[in-house]
């Protein structure tokens, strides 16, 4: 019965090539049950090879016709006949070619097992991979929409959606018109779609209006043709280069200015020159005023150009300070008296206020008298005449400091310019009629002092009262 | 230059000598610039910045305005677009001194009188030069 059950069930799943023989063999094998010719292989053989479908369908007819054969010619009293040849030699011809079944198609599992697995590693592999890239998307600082040739989008990284403002989950297959508010984007995406049949790349600026400032962002468009679709799926980069542009335009303001303040004294000095040597200069006092106005000129240009380098020095950090722990008392004393004479011109009394103790800070000597010069030399171009300049050194915040303060009963500046007052070339509109400046001295100030001291400089004014500079360097450098 | 009318009816009143007007807040460049001109037998008077310069321009009509550019309160080209807008001063030409050629365009200098723009550092002797083509063309005008 078990025999029976096994052929029954190999029947049922067997594939159609099958069906005929499998017949034949139950009607043939349920007789043959009790034979003893018939070995366990035999019928093993005999299931499987039917359970596997009979393998190729070259070998499942061979078999069918081997069958067709053997039930013309065999009968029943030949199956009583446990030795009759005439059964038993076709039914093993049968049980052979169906083990070659079995062994081609155990061959072909082991084949597709392997197939199967290896496509799995490569399926992982590329789920790795498309997760990889999907990270350096979304890493990326530059915004990245992938748009189908419908325009909806495909992909978004994170930078795009935070500079579009929208929701990534929610935005993609979304026509990308929907998705973005900027028509002039949308508009490059629609044209790159439809630009033709071969891939292509297109790269334009545009501005994009956002709160507070707008920003500049460089748009990459890569257009991927398919041949075999209309529009093109199109890759769009957006770099926003906004701070570039303000520094290209910080560059050339600079540029700008600088070639105009140092034009100014070499147009006096070409004038005279040419004056002198034309003969316009009638008598020895004018050749000597010439020749004293090309002197001070040519000094005020070496000055600019020092202050220039010296500023451009300490912002590429090339400035090295040479480092003294001394007092700041006799240094801004010194420019006290070296001031003075251009202070008793314009009859402006210049005070030092001696502290009570000396105020040893680790600074650049050189360059603290430079800072102190300067602050004393603009507080007596803006104090009007019979005013008064007071110069103060003291130990501050709890004697780990050097304060320093240049106070004048000057012109006072207005509110709104204090923020800008340290600016390169930066000058107060109102003051440029009462005297000539390059608006680099405040600057050299506070770089000075803040960039190579790590102090800090500041100003209170009042408009029509005056001015109090100060700065505070640490008497310590690197805090010890 | 037939599109500038001359001004210089102004200067055959009060004898050959055409009265010119040097703005510069540069107070050397202002001092070779009047006395090269005076040498050169011109009357200068002279003003320090654009406000100064317009008002003086205004008050008393030279035939011919040097400016410079760059200048506190008002700009040489503020000042050329006001004193163009003046019909007692519209037809002054003037000639700029300036450090920054390219602050500059063709659509600045056409709606004003400047006759010609000069970069600074410049030469005396190429600026008379100019000042004669300029007061002769409005001679011959």
């Amino acid at each position: 019965m078990k025999l029976a059950w096994t052929i029954s069930l190999a029947t049922a799943v067997a594939g159609v090539v099958v069906v005929a023989a499998a017949a034949v063999l139950t009607g043939l094998l349920s007789s043959a049950a009790g034979v003893p010719g018939w070995t366990p292989l035999l019928i093993q053989a005999l299931s499987a090879a039917v359970l596997c479908g009979a393998g190729g369908l070259g070998l499942g007819w061979v078999i069918e016709q081997q069958l067709a054969r053997l039930r013309a010619t065999v009968s029943v009293s030949d199956i009583a006949d446990a030795s009759n040849t005439k059964l038993l030699a076709p039914l093993e011809a049968i049980a052979r070619l169906h083990l070659d079944v079995i062994d081609q198609l155990s061959g072909d599992c082991r084949t597709v097992r392997s197939q199967v697995r290896q496509t799995e590693i490569r399926k992982h592999l590329a789920e790795t991979e498309v997760q990889h890239l999907s990270d350096v998307l979304h890493s990326l600082r530059d915004a990245v929409l992938v748009t189908n040739e419908f325009n909806e989008l495909v992909m978004a990284n994170e930078a795009a959606a935070s500079l579009f403002d929208f929701n990534r989950e929610d935005a993609i297959s979304k026509p990308v018109g929907k998705v973005l508010r900027e028509a002039e984007i949308i508009g490059l995406i629609s044209e790159a779609a439809v630009a033709g049949s071969s891939s292509s790349r297109k790269h334009t600026e545009c501005l994009l209006q956002r709160d507070p400032e707008p920003l500049n962002v460089e748009v990459s468009l890569s257009s991927l043709a398919d041949p075999t679709r209309e529009g093109a799926s199109v890759v769009t980069i957006l770099h926003d280069i906004t701070q570039e542009r303000q520094v290209s335009r910080m560059k050339n303001e600079f540029v700008s200015k600088a070639s105009h303040e140092l034009r100014t004294p070499l147009s006096s000095i070409k004038a005279y020159v040419e004056m002198l040597l034309d003969g316009e200069a009638r008598d020895e006092n004018s050749r000597r005023e010439f020749y004293e106005i090309i002197q001070h000129e040519a000094e005020r240009l070496g000055r600019m150009i020092d202050n220039m380098l010296n500023i451009s020095r300490i912002e590429a950090g090339m400035i090295s300070a040479n480092w003294e722990h001394v007092d700041l008392v006799p240094i801004a004393q010194e420019a006290v008296e070296l001031l003075r004479p251009q202070a008793a011109e314009r009859k402006i009394k210049i005070t030092f206020q001696r502290p009570h103790q000396a105020c040893h800070a680790d600074v650049d000597k050189d360059m603290m008298k430079q800072v102190i010069t300067n602050l004393i030399s603009n507080s007596i171009k803006y104090t009007p005449e019979g005013g008064r300049v007071t110069v103060a050194p003291d130990l501050t915040d709890c004697d780990r400091s050097v304060i320093v303060s240049v106070t004048d009963t000057g012109l006072g500046i207005p509110p709104d310019s204090l923020p800008k007052l340290f600016s390169k070339f930066y000058r107060v509109d109102k003051h440029e009629r009462v005297a000539k400046g390059t608006g680099l001295g405040l600057n050299l100030v506070k770089q000075i002092v803040e960039a190579v001291h790590k102090g800090e400089v500041g100003v209170e004014s009042e408009v029509g009262k005056g001015s109090r500079f100060w700065f505070i360097v640490p008497c310590r450098q690197g805090g010890s | 230059m037939a599109s500038k009318q001359p001004n210089i009816e102004a200067s055959r009143n009060r004898g050959a000598k055409a009265r010119i007007l040097i703005v510069d807040d540069e107070t050397y460049i202002q001092h070779v610039v009047s006395l090269k001109l005076s040498n050169a037998g011109f009357e200068v008077i002279t003003a320090s910045d654009g406000e100064e310069g317009l008002a003086t321009a205004i008050e008393q009509r030279p035939d011919l305005i040097i400016t410079d550019y760059q200048m506190p309160f008002l700009t040489g080209l503020e000042m050329c677009q006001r004193l163009k807008q003046n019909p007692a001063t519209a037809s002054i030409p003037v000639i700029m001194l300036t450090a920054r050629g390219f602050a500059l365009d063709d659509a600045d200098l056409r709606d004003v009188n400047i006759h010609k723009c000069l970069g600074k550092p410049f030469s005396p002797r190429e600026l008379v030069a100019c000042v004669c083509a300029a007061v002769g063309a409005k001679s011959a005008a």
